[in-house]
């Protein structure tokens, strides 16, 4: 590439980044600036004199705790439900003779169709008859309906262009189907499993509705249902960003940091 | 391969009895197929069904109502103003946030194709505002374009890019769906960037030597063999996107929520709105539902094009 080629690639890189992170920089700003130093006056994106307080209040607030072990039941349980349905499903779908595999997939995909508007408000009978009304778990078991058709649909089209004896030759030594996916498929699908998981943490912390719709007991909130159920005064502001910051985006950054395996796992799942 | 593997059963006639047990491939097919049925039928399938029935009751938060056919559906054509804005808005909102997060995908994604230092904490980096809460990042855009506290007039008039103070970006109807996109697009571009970079990772790269060989260009090069080769990913992602897009409903509702007067609501907040603030449960249903038939033959459209040329 010519020297004018990649100085022009390096600063359009520079842009896509400024305007990533822009908003995360603002954020942790407003999280450290002191009660004196208000988000009106001076740079706003530096605070000059950090004042921690807001991170140290979070820290002894048992209500925090609370809200942060809500989300990582909810996450952790999320992921286990939607990941070991759609791995089941996707393996059925590409080894087992179901017939007409290929169009429950298509089948299955049309569920994004379904307006999430429409949904939620029935839903609160479904989950109130469940007797889940007021617990995290009321998410644990929705959100899975959101995850499983696209994770279906990526480890099938994985799954299904492995080679065939591979799957054979487990079988005719005995092997049953758990065999199988536990010996033979997973280890050799997981950039795919990780690329599914990341998309399963992303639509969980995209969430709104649900939260909002299903927690209303202070002590089930997660601390992204919190957020959506308060008014947040520009007063607050530093401190809410605080509590995401210090309860949800150590999370988030871990997982961006997975953004090669999961372009990779996407490369092998969604290309066939 | 897909007709390979449907070769693989049915081959052994002298196998013990439990290997052909467990061949009767259908039957166990579906058991496993079953958690999956099971999630997707009651937390989506009955939903949607009772939704369809709401929609045609008068049904209010605190009564259940009874069947009026078509009432809501006529209420909202011939009665309800907000409810046409929220229809094109929907549309608008959709159509420019997908050109623009396909475009800025599409070039996010070659960028990081190429080597350059830090390529991983780059990558991250570029990532994150989709993995991010969108709770959080809608929160904190909201406070960046407000007008007392707006940074983002504050960087626009130190680069002396306009006047102070700046637009008051919620004030008018243009600039506070500006801003809903320009949100939209912040959260949304990851997405095509980091599948966009899945697909170019899958071409094999002595293609683009032999095309070099023939004499092609650099653009040539995109075009015949980058873009065709891309297509089944570029398919897939905008097609998952733009439904989503046409459901979203958190950022509209935390930026704007409608304002000013109602201007900028989509359908997603419209129905929200009818629904729990104005307990209109039939009527906010829908209007959730408007969309689903026209997105059905949108997305049907696409799905005949996705079909792999067989």
């Amino acid at each position: 590439m010519s020297l004018l080629a990649r100085l022009a690639a390096g600063s359009l890189l520079t842009a896509f980044l400024v305007f990533s992170l822009a908003p995360f920089l603002w954020m942790v700003a407003a999280s450290l600036k002191p009660g004196d130093e208000q988000l009106i006056f001076g740079n706003p994106w530096w605070a000059a004199s950090p004042d921690w307080s807001n991170y140290t209040k979070l820290l002894v607030s048992p209500l925090f705790l609370r809200w942060a072990g809500n989300t990582a039941l909810v996450l952790l349980g999320t992921l286990a439900i939607s990941l070991g349905a759609s791995i089941l499903a996707a393996y059925a779908l590409a080894h087992r003779r179901v017939p007409q595999a290929r169009l429950l997939v298509v089948a299955l995909f049309a569920t994004y169709l379904l307006p999430s508007g429409l949904l939620w408000l029935p839903m609160i009978k479904v989950v109130q008859a469940l007797g889940l009304a007021d617990s995290p778990l009321a998410l644990v078991v929705t959100y899975p309906g959101l995850i499983i058709p696209f994770a279906t649909w990526v480890l099938w089209n994985f799954f299904k262009d492995l080679p065939p004896d591979l799957v054979e030759q487990a079988r005719l030594e005995g092997a049953g189907d758990l065999r199988i996916l536990a010996r033979v498929l997973l280890p050799v699908a997981l950039p795919v499993l990780a690329a599914v998981a990341l998309f399963g943490i992303a639509i969980t912390f995209n969430d709104y509705l649900y939260g909002l719709a299903f927690l209303s007991a202070p002590g089930a909130q997660t601390l992204i249902s919190e957020v959506a159920h308060t008014s947040v005064d520009i007063n607050d502001a530093g401190f809410t960003f605080a509590a995401i910051l210090l309860g949800v985006a150590p999370v988030a950054v871990s997982c961006a940091f997975f953004a090669d395996t999961y372009a990779k796992g996407l490369g092998t799942g969604v290309i066939d | 391969m897909s007709t390979a593997t449907r070769r693989v059963s049915g081959a052994g006639v002298s196998r013990p009895l439990h290997l052909r047990l467990i061949e009767r491939e259908a039957p166990m097919g579906y058991i496993l197929l079953l958690p999956t049925l099971l999630v997707l039928g009651t937390f989506l399938a009955w939903p949607f069904l009772f939704g369809l029935w709401l929609s045609v009751t008068s049904a209010e938060l605190s009564d259940p109502g009874h069947f009026i056919g078509f009432g809501n559906y006529n209420f909202e054509f011939k009665i309800d103003h907000p409810f046409w804005t929220s229809f094109w808005n929907t549309f608008l909102y959709t159509g420019v946030t997908t050109v623009f997060k396909f475009t800025l995908g599409l070039s996010m994604a070659l960028l990081l194709n190429q080597i350059f230092p830090l390529q991983r904490f780059v990558r991250a980096a570029l990532l994150l505002p989709w993995i991010i809460p969108t709770v959080l990042s809608t929160l904190a855009w909201k406070w960046m374009f407000d007008p007392t506290f707006s940074v983002v007039n504050w960087v626009a008039v130190h680069l002396h890019l306009v006047a102070a103070p700046g637009p008051n970006w919620f004030g008018g109807t243009s600039t506070a769906m500006a801003a809903l996109m320009i949100v939209n697009t912040w959260r949304g571009m990851p997405f095509y960037g980091i599948a966009f970079l899945a697909g170019l990772q899958t071409i094999p790269l002595d293609l683009y030597e032999a095309a070099r060989v023939d004499g092609a260009n650099r653009w040539q090069q995109f075009l015949h063999i980058t873009l065709p080769l891309l297509r089944p990913v570029l398919l897939v992602v905008l097609l998952l996107s733009t439904i989503l897009t046409f459901a979203d409903f958190q950022v509209p509702f935390v930026l704007t929520n409608g304002a000013p007067y109602n201007s900028t609501h989509v359908l997603a907040t419209w129905a929200y709105q009818w629904g729990v603030p104005g307990g209109a449960i039939g009527l906010g249903a829908s209007v959730s539902l408007v969309l689903f038939p026209v997105l059905s033959i949108i997305i049907a459209g696409v799905l005949v094009l996705l079909r792999r040329p067989e």
